[in-house]
């Protein structure tokens, strides 16, 4: 497979700059080294001196204004020497702020400030330092994304591996699994050394026949202990392949994914377990409720297309329990997949690190699924990750325990400090409360002075963000995923970290059907208490401006702007919770694939499709051609050597378009649609293709207009 | 507070017990000083109005001996005392009180006086009547043979505004007392006998509270090593006379008409008239002044410098020991030399330090509804550097009468600024008491101990540290209050306060911290490391300021300037060069001020006196430090020209000859002119306006400016000091901030990099 075909997406291309970095990036000789020991002191001293030296508010301001005015013409270069410069620059600035924060704004000796005031100061400045270190982490797991390109197989198809494709399933429908099955059966791959494997903890008798039928083995265990990771432990016995690739049952694989995968568990012995991303053909709660779908990247692109990418620099990629390859070995080293939290997939690949296994990670989608279909689903399955992963922190904590280097302990540390944002993404949303309504002084120090300090920590922060994660998450969008998970996660990890066993929380969906649109209030209420709150406390805000004749202005300006971005915030979180009505049963992937049309006359015309599904397709005729409705024809979607014919019944006929329905298919034909659809190895590269770069302001505006957009409804859904 | 119950650098128990006696009355005198219902007393006709007269009449007002205010007495019966002391060589004849005072127009007269005593014996009466409530004056005889040493002068109001029952805290139950009444004494003159054992007295008497005139007698043309010596008993007099102010006004060649002198000369040129015996070696004498019956003298003489030296060393650093008429030194070892900052008057800021290290533990206690402040001053060295201290450690113990109410606190202040205030509770007994028990108990004192910071900002060099004990006065209603008297209060004498790890660092130069320290110069308290630079044939005025200076700089270190050196213009090579220089004389005397014109702030002259030119660069820097150069030496020319002959100025500026090194001049027209520019070292008045790197007198104005560039002296820990620098400098910051944003590019591009190609390669 040619690797340009794929075309592995740049976090920042490279450009002149990166070249002349690379200029630096040779051998040096003991000259070369001392001079860098040299500078590595000025540099330890100059580091201190810009985290500690304090200034007055007005050079504070020139001091940050120039530093502002640098990383903005720097941005403007591309490549990742400038990347890795303005992270480091952001790095100094917010710990230039935390140093502040801790050392001249926390003075509450006073007494004139009371208990609330200290309460609120402890409980915001946790959430600053919980965000700082954070941040921190966040920075080493992206300095560099790996971008691991696929390494070729052999041309001796006798070294070739063995490969047992697992399946487990519980209760999903029979028609999700189908396409899934039939797709792992056509991987490219010599069929002696692969075998499909369905794990049912349903216990169904129709999935058995259903495997029957396409030719996979079923298997069926008697009890259902430990859940996905019990299942895949039972199934581990009846399986000899040296290697297993476990996909969930809606993913479904491209036929390309062993052989993009399988080459770098021959060239590195070492090897564990290599993953790939987790991509969704159909649009997520948040894409489908707001509308935004292609447009706004998700909130699983960020960690598959950056994170993951940036962990494995560090030899830190982690399971993420489907669409990954693992080595036999290295499994039945830990015992197996792991039991002990609900995150068998992170933990069973932390336990094969700390035994000195390597695991890596390949950016290119080669299995696709279907994403969440409620916010309450949503929500149910990231308070398992949270609670799993605080369950990792608690039982094998990544900074404990022997095997990993400092780098692994960190990102692996990251990826479960994440769940933690619970509690300081509340005291952000109410910090500024305490202020305006209860009057607390929640920080010690003139709002102008702390303006001056914190806004660089903040805009250094978001523009490097930007610059980064750019591709994978437009700005401010974070607080958008980070707010709707906050109230629901807060507890189950609390209460994991007090014990693991604790903390089984269930959160169920308003009870209405998905067949039209509704308002999932249950859900939301959360969120519209916290809106509430923080509108009540922007007009208590405006009436203190305006009725203490400009006294503290400057500070409740600045917690009204702050008020004012968590007002914004969550009035998107709301606007998530109007579910709204799914469209059609299956999924149409827009693709523009080779196909043939034979009309009932045996006149063959060679077309391309706009979009396909599993029940029909569209294709755009080489001439406008009416066709009547009802017509039968027969379509061959990528037709190679051998054309597979499969009858259709024209439903649209316009100028040169041509749309149909599929008549009933035999397997042969499944077979061919399912390849079609989701087993071209390139089908999901070019996904993001055509969507806009990050602008801050525009993303900002677009959330503006979201959360806005969100108040008019309830307003007109209030008054019908 | 008038009387500044500063110091007691002498160990000696004597003078330490003196020097406490001193403190507690000031402390007494200071007290009872409210609102001023009486005209007070003309500001300035303060302590020059008590002027030593050699026999004869002593005159002193309340105000000299320690109420800053008119004194108020309140309450049914209250009372307040003042020190009043005779010289040792003095007897009263006779002492009389002019008295005025003004008083409530509510009371029963009848029943109503102020009573005058002395050392708690009545010597008069005062009837408060009717017509004396707008202000009645009354002169009370006083026996002065109640008048000997330490004596303690009380007034004693005794109010009452109804025959029944009464409220002792009544507001109508009030007095006060003008701090102009006067004491005038008559005095006769007793000589002592000629006893170098009675030293310092009768040259200098600590129960003299006015200014220290002291002439010196030197040779026509003093030589350096006289004038060394001459300076090392001067500072040891001004570190006596402290609050005092002393003046050393010198006579060339000749004794002064009467009173007594200090004479400092080699053997050979002491002459005949103050021959003390053919003896050899350093010598110490007190004689009789030839021209004065009742005067003496005070000879120090030697056969060279090393003995003359050491004669003035004996005097000032074993005082104690001498005795008789005469006495051969025979010990001329010099004393090793002092270490950095251990000036006796300074506390130590390496380590905690006591109270009692500083004050007698009499002074850390008080008494009574009204008790007075405790007073303890803590003089630090001037150029700690204070920026971004935590502050300085309090430990401090306490005890206390227990009050029934909530309301009683123990404040804190440092310089007259509040820092702490701490509530006196009732039941905060030191060891555990059963609650019920607690309740029943009148705990008769309490003992507490606590730790807190004081922001270092509230400190000076020179600074006092005030206890007030506030007690809250219950209310039980009429016929019921008692006046409680027994109230108690005290600060324990180990409670500590630490200072350590300031480090020493400043900006120089800044006459501020010569007039208030004697910095640079103190650092060394024995002065090794300074060089005064006097004229070749010095004049009688600029000896004088010379001496007058040593004086200050003894005031301030507590220590005698044993190794300072003097010399001329032409002998400032050698080890004289590393060494901070004290310049005296006037442009035509003094040559350093022609060879280093340039170096000067300012340029005197008697055609017309100029300010040295500034460059660009200084102007650049002075508007970036926000200092208003331009107006600044518009203000100092204009003052420079008004003053025309009579500018005098004291000018400082880094040393040319070694960097780091500090020069302090006093330059003048006249010598008349440069004299006077000592005595405002000593003039507590006016030394506030001493300052920058140019100080100009002209005729009585002071004014000061900051032209120059300063430098820094001493030495900051590194962290600190970066801080400190990128502190002052922002744009450094930010390039600093680019610079290491690019190079950890560049290095973790590096490191990235070539990971990367590892992982890629399949090694791990």
């Amino acid at each position: 497979m040619a690797e340009q075909e794929l075309g592995v997406r740049n976090v920042a291309p490279g450009g002149k700059w990166d070249a002349k970095a690379e200029a630096f990036s040779g051998k040096i000789g003991i000259v070369g080294k001392l001079l860098l020991v040299i500078l590595l002191a000025f540099a330890v001293f100059g580091a201190y001196a810009i985290i500690s030296a304090p200034l007055d508010l007005g050079w504070q301001v020139l001091f940050a204004s120039i530093c502002l005015l640098v990383a903005l013409a720097l941005n403007r270069v591309q490549g990742r020497l400038i990347s890795i410069g303005l992270m480091v620059f952001s790095t100094l600035l917010s710990a230039r702020y935390i140093y502040w924060r801790l050392t001249a704004s926390l003075d509450y000796s006073d007494p004139q400030y009371n208990w609330v005031d200290v309460l609120f100061a402890i409980g915001l400045i946790a959430a600053e330092l919980y965000a700082f270190a954070v941040l921190l982490m966040g920075y080493l797991q992206t300095l560099w994304p790996l971008q691991r390109t696929p390494v070729a197989m052999p041309g001796n198809l006798d070294i070739w591996p063995s490969v047992d494709v697992m399946i487990p399933t519980l209760n999903e429908p029979l028609g999700v699994m189908r396409s899934t099955i039939i797709a792992a059966l056509d991987m490219d791959w010599p069929r002696d050394r692969i075998k499909v494997m369905v794990l049912d903890d349903g216990k169904r008798d129709e999935i058995r026949a259903m495997c029957d039928e396409l030719g996979a083995l079923y298997v069926r265990r008697p009890d259902n202990k430990h859940a996905k990771a019990g299942n895949i432990n039972h199934a581990l016995k009846f399986s000899k392949a040296e290697f297993v690739a476990i996909f969930d049952c809606d993913h479904v694989p491209t036929r390309s994914f062993l052989q993009v995968t399988m080459g770098w568990f021959l060239k590195d012995k070492k090897l564990s377990m290599l993953q790939t991303p987790h991509h969704f053909f159909s649009p997520d709660p948040f894409e489908r409720n707001l509308g935004t779908f292609r447009q706004v990247p998700n909130e699983g692109e960020l960690f598959y297309g950056l994170l993951q990418d940036g962990n494995d620099l560090w030899n830190a990629t982690f399971f993420c329990g489907s669409c990954a390859v693992i080595r036999r070995t290295a499994l039945e080293e830990v015992g197996g997949i792991a039991v002990e939290t609900v995150t068998e997939d992170a933990h069973t690949s932390l336990k094969m690190q700390r035994e000195g296994w390597n695991t890596a990670y390949i950016n290119l989608p080669q299995a696709a699924g279907r994403a969440t279909e409620s916010l309450a689903g949503h929500i149910k399955q990231r308070i398992r990750w949270a609670r799993g992963m605080a369950q990792i922190f608690r039982i094998d904590n990544p900074m404990l325990g022997a095997g990993l280097t400092l780098a692994q302990r960190l990102c692996y540390l990251n990826s479960m400090m994440y769940f933690f944002l619970g509690l300081p993404r509340i005291v952000f949303l109410t910090a500024p409360l305490a202020f305006l309504i209860f009057d607390a002084r929640i920080i010690v120090a003139p709002a102008l002075v702390f303006a001056a300090y914190a806004l660089p920590h903040l805009i250094h922060a978001q523009m490097t963000h930007s610059r980064l994660q750019g591709p994978y998450r437009y700005s401010f969008w974070a607080e958008v995923y980070e707010t709707i998970l906050s109230v629901y996660i807060l507890f189950p990890t609390l209460l994991a970290l007090i014990s693991p066993k604790l903390g089984k929380f269930n959160v169920t969906a308003k009870g209405t059907s998905r067949s039209k649109n509704f308002f999932d209030s249950k859900i939301a209420l959360p969120y519209i208490v916290l809106l509430v709150l923080n509108l009540i406390g922007f007009f208590v805000g405006l009436t203190k401006l305006f009725g203490q004749f400009g006294e503290n202005a400057d500070s409740i300006i600045l917690n009204l702007l702050w008020t004012g971005y968590n007002v914004v915030i969550l009035g998107v979180c709301t606007a998530v919770a109007w579910e709204q009505r799914e469209v059609r049963k299956t999924v149409r992937i827009t693709a523009e694939l080779p196909a043939t049309v034979r009309f009932a006359d045996g006149t063959e015309m060679p077309v391309r499709t706009v979009d396909l599904s599993e029940g029909g397709v569209m294709v755009r005729l080489p001439k406008a051609l009416t066709v009547p409705l009802g017509t039968r024809i027969e379509v061959a979607l990528l037709p190679g050597k051998e054309a597979v014919w499969t009858e259709a019944d024209i439903t649209r006929s316009a100028g040169s378009v041509l749309a149909m329905k599929f008549a009933p298919m035999s397997l042969q034909q499944e077979r061919q649609l399912v390849y079609a659809i989701f087993g071209r190895a390139d089908a999901w590269l070019h996904w993001a293709d055509r969507r806009a770069d990050d602008r801050v302001g525009s993303s900002f505006k677009k959330l503006f207009s979201l959360g806005l957009g969100s108040a008019k409804k309830a307003f007109t859904s209030a008054k019908g | 507070m008038m009387i500044r119950n500063k110091r007691n650098w002498l160990r000696t128990p004597a003078l330490a017990g003196i020097s406490a006696f001193w403190s507690a009355l000031a402390a007494v005198a200071a007290s009872g000083s409210a609102s001023a219902q009486l005209p007070a007393a003309p500001a300035g006709a303060s302590s020059d109005s008590a002027v030593t007269e050699l026999a004869g009449r002593r005159e002193f007002t309340l105000k000299d001996i320690g109420a800053s205010q008119p004194v108020r007495l309140r309450g049914i019966e209250h009372q307040i005392n003042f020190p009043v002391a005779i010289r040792g060589d003095e007897i009263v004849t006779g002492a009389r009180l002019h008295l005025r005072y003004a008083h409530s127009p509510a009371l029963v007269f009848e029943w109503s006086h102020i009573t005058v005593l002395v050392n708690d014996e009545v010597v008069g009466n005062v009837q408060l009547k009717p017509e004396t409530v707008d202000g009645g004056e009354q002169v009370i005889d006083i026996d002065p043979r109640t008048l000997v040493g330490y004596s303690k002068l009380g007034l004693r109001a005794v109010l009452h505004y109804t025959r029944d029952c009464e409220d002792p805290a009544h507001t109508t139950l009030w007095s006060v007392i003008a701090n102009d009444s006067r004491l005038v004494l008559d005095v006769e003159r007793v000589p002592l006998p000629n006893d170098l054992a009675n030293l310092p007295a009768p040259f200098f008497d600590a129960h003299d509270s006015s200014r220290l005139v002291l002439p010196f007698v030197l040779p026509a043309e003093p030589s350096a090593e006289e004038l060394e010596s001459a300076a090392i008993v001067a500072s040891w007099f001004g570190a006596m006379a402290e609050y005092r102010g002393a003046e050393f006004p010198v006579h060339l060649g000749r004794l002064p008409a009467s009173g007594n002198a200090v004479a400092v000369a080699t053997r050979e040129r002491l002459g005949p008239a103050l021959a003390v015996g053919s003896a050899h070696g350093a010598q110490l004498a007190v004689i009789n002044n030839p021209d004065d019956e009742s005067g003496k003298v005070l000879v120090v003489t030697g056969d060279d410098a090393t003995s003359l030296h050491a004669a003035a060393r004996a005097l000032t650093l074993a005082s104690g020991t001498l005795t008789g008429r005469s006495t051969q030194i025979a010990n001329l070892t010099v004393p090793a030399l002092r270490e950095a900052y251990d000036a006796p008057r300074w506390v130590p800021t390496d380590r905690p330090v006591k109270l009692s290290e500083r004050v007698g533990a009499e002074q850390l206690q008080v008494r009574g509804q009204y008790p007075d402040a405790i007073r303890v001053p803590w003089d630090l060295p001037p150029d700690l550097f204070y920026w971004r201290s935590k502050g300085a450690k309090f430990d401090i113990g306490y005890r206390y009468t227990p009050t029934p109410g909530t309301k009683s606190t123990l404040d804190l202040d440092v310089n007259n600024q509040f820092a702490r205030a701490l509530p006196l509770l009732m039941y905060d007994a030191p060891q555990k008491l059963d609650e019920k028990l607690k309740k029943k108990l009148e705990i008769p004192l309490v003992a507490k101990r606590e730790q807190y910071r004081v922001p270092v900002y509230k400190f000076a060099s020179d600074n006092e540290l005030k206890w007030q004990y506030n007690f809250e006065i219950r209310k039980k209603g009429e016929c019921e209050d008692v006046p409680e008297a027994y109230l108690r209060g005290s600060i324990d004498a180990d409670s500590t306060i630490d200072l350590s790890g300031l480090p020493h660092y400043s900006y120089l130069p800044d006459l501020k911290l010569f007039t208030d320290g004697a910095f640079p110069f103190s650092k060394y308290a024995d002065l090794s490391q300074t060089v005064a630079v006097l004229p070749t044939k010095p004049s009688a005025e600029e000896a004088t300021t010379f001496l007058n200076v040593m004086g200050h700089i003894g005031d301030a270190t507590g220590y005698p300037t044993t190794r300072i050196r003097v010399s001329d213009a032409s002998g400032l090579n050698g080890a004289n060069k590393d060494a901070d220089l004290l310049v005296f004389g006037t442009p035509a005397s003094q040559p350093l001020y022609s060879q280093w014109a340039e170096l000067l702030p300012a340029t005197l002259s008697e055609k017309g006196s100029r300010l040295q030119l500034v460059g660009g660069i200084e102007r650049l820097r002075a508007r970036f430090e926000g200092r208003d150069l331009d107006g600044a030496r518009e203000h100092a020319t204009k003052i420079i020209v008004e003053a025309g002959d009579k500018l005098a100025t004291i000018m400082s500026f880094e040393s040319p000859l070694s960097s780091k090194r500090t020069v302090v001049a006093f330059a003048a027209l006249s010598g008349e002119r440069l004299q006077a520019l000592s005595t405002l070292l000593g003039d507590p008045g006016r030394r506030h306006f001493v300052g920058g790197d140019l100080t100009v007198l002209n005729v009585d104005k002071v004014s000061h400016y900051e032209l120059a560039p300063q430098y820094s002296v001493g030495k900051l820990p590194l962290l600190l000091g970066i801080r400190w620098w990128f502190a002052q400098q922002p744009l450094m910051l930010a390039v600093m901030a680019v610079l290491l944003a690019a190079f950890s590019a560049l290095l973790l591009y590096r490191l990235m990099r070539n990971l990367a190609i590892s992982r890629n390669e399949g090694r791990s």
